[in-house]
């Protein structure tokens, strides 16, 4: 078990510096969420992600102790999940794109629980647990298979438990495509949505659970104007969101029987309400919200319902916060408490005490991290037109005289917010300064303000930009300015460094739109009317004036330098138009960069990509404006600096693997080395290889020939220079801890190809290998080495105690350093055929290695005789299942297809179990025309006296020779069996 | 339009259209004279599934065989009658196709230049039978015209390449006045 608090308390004594956030430490999952109370309030129930996982867990309310109940795949995501009762969970998830609905049904004993799952057709869900009906839900399974049109069942637990539908009462089967079954456990009603595709025609309906008959709320219609229900707040009254007679959102009582606005409940004097809530009589509103310098503010209508804002403003001051959960008895709540520069975190409230503990931050990590805050500010950009920017400067000791202008996408309807950001926390944190601005057409400020941005794409909405850039600029001084933005971002950035060429110095577009006729004709879809139509309430009509306003027009004023980001996949801003952009960009000799993503549409949809988009973006600005290195910042440590290579990492990956960016060795290989100089050990590794591979190509290609000279060093000379220096670089990967680094060296000084044999330095890499947690491998070879050493490094014993893999699988888990994997298998079966074959070992040194081999194999000793021995051209037979020889002859033409082996059985002696296990030892060895003698391969083989048995060899193009090839078995006490050979010519 | 098209839409039939002329994609880049009153057809097709043919009706019937319609990205250059031409149906096998729904699939070939007419990306679902596609014909006129840069520079130089598919695009056109302001500056 384990505690929170504890965690979150450890990373708190840390103290915090103004230094570069690692990508994989901001673009990362939150480490809880969906917070709720079990239904008897003595556990918090959440989503917690350890060390990359996911679990469903429940925290002791008294001691903050937690558990996991079950866990999620990598492929699986939580949707939802409900308490049924005490004992059973509800839970919903995606896996690979397809819901899963399943139930956990819980056991305590002595305060541990242990759990079961019980699988629901995928083409079901819960509607309601029904908490004033205990045992019995509402639930709701699809009638049809590829057509949408859900019934409503009440089931019992039991009948639920059992998928036993059909015993369960049938509340609602009549209505046609139903596509969702919601319940207001307030009014105890029931809403149905339902969808006619063909007819284009929605309806929203209800009806109480006892009644049959459905009433209309309303018909779904495609209104420009907002109108979202809150909740009942009458019989016939509802309270909805709804800005038909007013500029702003307002909330208004909505009558059923008229199916007209009524009275207006509240509207705030500045801003667009987002939501409301119903108060727990249902007879009135209790809250609404609106937001307000970019942070969610909600305001309390009724009284005594103030009590959770006013908590967090006495307990939290100048933060914001929400009750994210209130136990069953009203005594204890979840808060979640946040601001611009905190990401959030959950603090338990005891209400009979008025004490808050805190149960976790949101990002633990984070917490190590000086974080930016965020200014608010308005502009009036012209006159009568405010808009409001958010500025996020960097710590003064970080500061890098830059500025980012980043203009949100959208650009109608979408804004930004005063809340925790991680690209602005990102880039503020590498020295960068942060403006956001809500220009014209951002939502929240009225529908005037917003329809004010519309066909203003290159002009108002740039000209508010530049009021708030000209507005921070007055108040501090900033040495150079980039813009960059995603999709009408992107395309804002372009128009910023198109418009004041001289101000800035680079402009990064992501996803974003360049030429503005193209949206109109990108596709066979997109020359449709009323997709056009929709595009033109946006951007304008389309007219060649649009020309004037689209970049790729206009590239001829462009003087920054220009990063393009786009995905291959993008079907809202088509990746044509960054191609485009890009053409004409080389086409008018421009400095342009960019970094196009494969499977990738309007944006990054994974943590790792997005760590790959920023981290790229990070090094861009880096190289572009000339600043140092992040990773070189005053105040980073090793460690951190360590981790900021793994940025770069990230990005060397990307050339490196078949994933969705195109490969590039060069660049693999550039950012392989930087990554490496930041400290990171996998790096260094990769480096190191990529360079001995380098090397190792030169030498073969030179090898025999004259080689030519440059610069006074020779491609020979070159190629041992690049060998020595990768083997240098894997050494520093190994002194960074990267295991695999410490293994490859293991096995170099091993083999001694590149580097004269050394095995003690081996045994050294090896160890280290161990150490760091390599799989069984290293520990294998190393054992191999201790057996077979002709000196002072030889001790059989520790040979056989490191060969055995079972001692280590019997490890308890958490001691489990060094996985046992099929490859591990594998390699010991061949290092025991090494053993006999080239090993000379006294009687007890046998013995030790016979018993290790019984231990690892469970096979006798038992004395056995073959039968049936051949030897020749050897296939597998589907007929008989097994290898059998199907040329007997003693000669054969060497060639890489040929397969030849030998197959026997063994006889069977009385007074032996048949089935009892033996094994093998089978020695392959070549003599050349020459009389040359070598051992090219052994095998050990075991298995029950029944099965049948073979040993095969094949020879690659550059393996082929001509001579005598013999194979040779032996048992385990090294008596030869039998021996064969075969010739080739 | 982007296409859909379920299992239940697959139609089987024995033959379609004989009479096409069947196309094959040119590969060598020599600007041969054309016939009177025809032009180049430039055509990508993008698709996850080998296809048996194309046929494209209008003012002449014209079909592209399975040759030029290999699983992957591949340009089609042919030379053509000039004329109005619609993509009718995609044939994904010998006896399974899938008829375009008519007005959305239209494009032109212009007399003496290169008619870039769109990629038709073709994504099709199924293991071991075809069970859905999504067929779109896009606009990559820079996509096709570095294409043409790359694989026919000596007809590029001879013909002008315009977009002619649906809708309307001057993009080409405004690369070919790059080109000639680079080539005069230089």
């Amino acid at each position: 078990m384990k505690y929170l608090i504890a965690l979150a308390l450890l990373i708190i004594s840390l103290s915090t510096h103004a230094l570069p956030i690692p990508a994989s430490t901001l673009y990362r999952s939150p480490m809880m969420s969906h917070v709720t109370f079990t239904p008897n309030g003595k556990h918090i129930s959440a989503l917690i992600v350890e060390e990359g996982k996911s679990y469903i867990s429940l925290i002791d309310t008294r001691d903050k102790e937690y558990q996991h109940i079950g866990s999620f795949d990598s492929d699986e995501r939580l949707s939802e999940y409900s308490w049924i009762n005490d004992e059973v969970l509800y839970i919903h998830y995606v896996k690979r794109g397809e819901s899963r609905h399943v139930l956990l049904k819980l056991s305590e004993k002595e305060g541990k629980f242990t759990s079961e799952l019980v699988p629901l057709p995928n083409d079901s869900y819960l509607v309601d647990p029904l908490v004033d009906e205990p045992n019995h839900v509402l639930f709701a399974k699809n009638r049809y298979d590829g057509r949408l049109s859900y019934q409503l069942y009440k089931l019992t637990l039991a009948q639920l438990l059992d998928k036993d539908f059909d015993k369960g009462s049938l509340v609602e089967q009549k209505l046609k495509d139903v596509a969702f079954f919601g319940w207001d456990s307030i009014r105890k009603a029931l809403f149905a949505v339902t969808v006619d595709i063909e007819a284009m025609k929605g309806e929203v309906l209800y009806r109480e659970l006892t009644d049959r008959r459905w009433k209309q709320l309303f018909e779904i219609t495609d209104k420009k104007v907002q109108f979202s229900p809150i909740g009942f707040i009458g019989d016939d009254k509802l309270a909805v969101l709804s800005n038909e007679n007013t500029d702003k959102i307002a909330l208004y009582e909505f009558d059923i029987a008229s199916q007209k606005l009524g009275k207006l409940i509240y509207e705030h004097p500045k801003y667009d309400l987002v939501s409301g809530e119903v108060n727990n009589a249902g007879n009135g509103i209790s809250s609404v919200t609106y937001v307000e310098n970019g942070q969610h503010v909600i305001q309390f209508l009724d009284s005594g319902t103030t009590e959770g804002d006013s908590l967090i403003k006495h307990h939290f001051k100048g933060k914001e916060g929400v009750v994210s959960a209130y136990a069953p008895d009203n005594k204890h709540q979840v808060l979640f408490v946040y601001a611009s520069n905190d990401p959030g975190s959950y603090y338990l409230y005891d209400q009979e005490a008025d004490k808050v503990e805190l149960l976790t931050e949101l990002n633990p990590d984070l917490m190590a991290f000086d974080l930016s805050d965020t200014q608010v500010f308005s502009v009036e950009s012209v006159p009568g037109v405010n808009v409001e920017g958010y500025l996020t400067l960097p710590n003064q000791q970080s500061r890098n005289g830059v500025l980012l202008v980043m203009p949100h996408g959208g650009p109608i309807g979408i804004r930004d917010y005063n809340y925790f950001n991680n690209d602005t926390q990102y880039f503020a944190s590498r020295g960068f300064a942060v403006l956001r601005v809500n220009f014209r057409g951002s939502e929240g400020y009225g529908k005037s303000f917003l329809n004010s941005g519309k066909g203003e794409f290159g002009k108002a909405i740039e000209q508010d930009i530049t009021a708030a850039v000209n507005h921070v600029r007055k108040q501090y001084s900033f040495e150079k300015m980039c813009a960059m933005g995603a999709s009408y971002g992107g395309y804002s950035a372009l128009m910023l460094a198109i418009k004041h060429p001289k101000d800035y110095q680079c402009a990064i577009g992501a996803y974003g739109v360049y030429d503005l006729p193209l949206l109109f004709n990108g596709s066979n879809y997109k020359v449709l009317e009323e997709y056009r139509k929709a595009v033109s309430e946006v951007v304008g009509e389309l007219s060649d004036d649009l020309l004037k306003y689209s970049p790729v027009y206009l590239a001829d004023k462009i003087e920054a330098p220009v990063l393009l980001i786009a995905g291959k996949e993008d079907r809202i801003a088509d990746f044509e138009h960054s191609q485009r952009m890009q053409y004409v960009l080389e086409k008018q000799g421009k400095r342009v960069e960019h970094l196009y993503y494969d499977k990738t549409a309007h944006g990054q949809n994974t943590w790792y990509w997005q760590q790959h988009e920023n981290a790229y973006v990070a090094d861009y600005l880096k190289r572009t404006l000339a600043l140092s290195e992040y990773h070189e910042m005053a105040g980073v440590k090793p460690e951190l600096a360590h981790q900021l290579g793994y940025d770069l990492a990230i990005i060397a990956d990307g050339y490196n693997f078949d994933n969705k960016v195109e490969n590039s060795p060069s660049q693999a290989l550039a950012y392989y080395h930087q990554a490496a100089l930041a400290g990171d050990g996998r790096s260094a590794y990769n480096y190191g290889v990529k360079l001995v591979q380098k090397g190792k190509q030169l030498l073969k290609e030179t090898q025999g020939k004259q080689t030519t000279e440059l610069m006074g060093v020779d491609d020979s000379q070159e190629g041992t220079r690049l060998v020595a220096d990768g083997i240098s670089w894997v050494e520093i990967g190994s002194s960074l801890g990267y295991a695999s680094a410490s293994n490859w060296l293991g096995l170099l000084y091993d083999e001694g190809e590149e580097v004269t044999q050394d095995l003690a330095k081996a045994v050294e890499f090896y160890s280290a290998a161990v150490e760091q947690g390599y799989d069984a491998r290293s520990q294998l070879r190393m054992g191999k080495i201790y057996c077979l050493a002709k000196d002072e490094l030889r001790d059989v014993k520790r040979c056989t105690e490191l060969l055995a893999l079972s001692k280590l699988v019997d490890l308890p888990k958490k001691d489990q350093k060094n996985a046992v994997t099929d490859d591990s298998r594998k390699l010991l079966h061949w290092i025991i055929s090494q053993l006999y074959t080239y090993g000379h070992f006294d009687a007890k040194e046998i013995q030790l290695i016979q018993d290790l081999v019984k231990q690892e194999y469970g096979v006798s000793d038992v004395q056995v005789m073959l039968e049936g021995v051949e030897a020749g051209a050897i296939e597998y037979s589907r007929y008989y299942k097994k290898y059998r020889i199907y040329e007997k002859r003693k000669r054969f033409d060497a060639s890489p297809s040929l397969v030849l082996g030998m197959v026997f059985e063994v006889e069977p002696q009385k007074g032996v179990d048949q089935q009892s296990k033996v094994a093998f030892i089978a020695k392959w060895t070549k003599e050349d025309d020459k009389g040359r003698k070598e051992i090219v391969q052994t095998n050990f083989l075991w298995g029950s006296q029944e099965d049948t048995w073979s040993t095969r060899i094949s020879f690659g193009d550059d393996e082929l020779f001509k001579g005598k090839l013999t194979v040779e078995l032996s048992d385990l006490n090294n008596n030869l069996l039998a021996t064969k050979t075969l010739e080739l010519l | 339009m982007k296409q859909f098209m379920s299992l239940l839409l697959i139609i089987v039939v024995s033959t379609l259209s004989g009479c096409a002329q069947r196309l094959q994609s040119i590969s060598k880049d020599v600007d041969k004279t054309l016939a009177e009153n025809s032009g180049y057809l430039l055509i990508g097709v993008d698709t996850n599934w080998g296809l048996h043919s194309i046929l494209i009706g209008g003012d002449n019937k014209l079909m592209l065989t399975e040759r030029d319609l290999k699983f992957g990205s591949n340009y089609i250059l042919v030379d053509v009658p000039a004329g109005h031409y619609r993509i009718e149906d995609v044939k994904f096998g010998r006896y399974v196709y899938m008829e375009l729904e008519e007005g959305y699939w239209d494009f032109e070939v212009r007399p003496n230049q290169v008619s870039y007419v769109g990629d038709l990306n073709i994504e099709i679902q199924g293991l071991w039978e075809i069970t859905s596609a999504e067929i779109i014909l896009e606009n990559r006129s820079t996509k096709a015209l570095r294409f043409l840069e790359s694989s026919f520079p000596n007809i590029l130089q001879s013909r002008q390449v315009r977009y002619s598919g649906p809708g309307k695009d001057n993009f080409l056109e405004f690369a070919e006045g790059l080109s000639e302001s680079k080539e005069a500056a230089l």
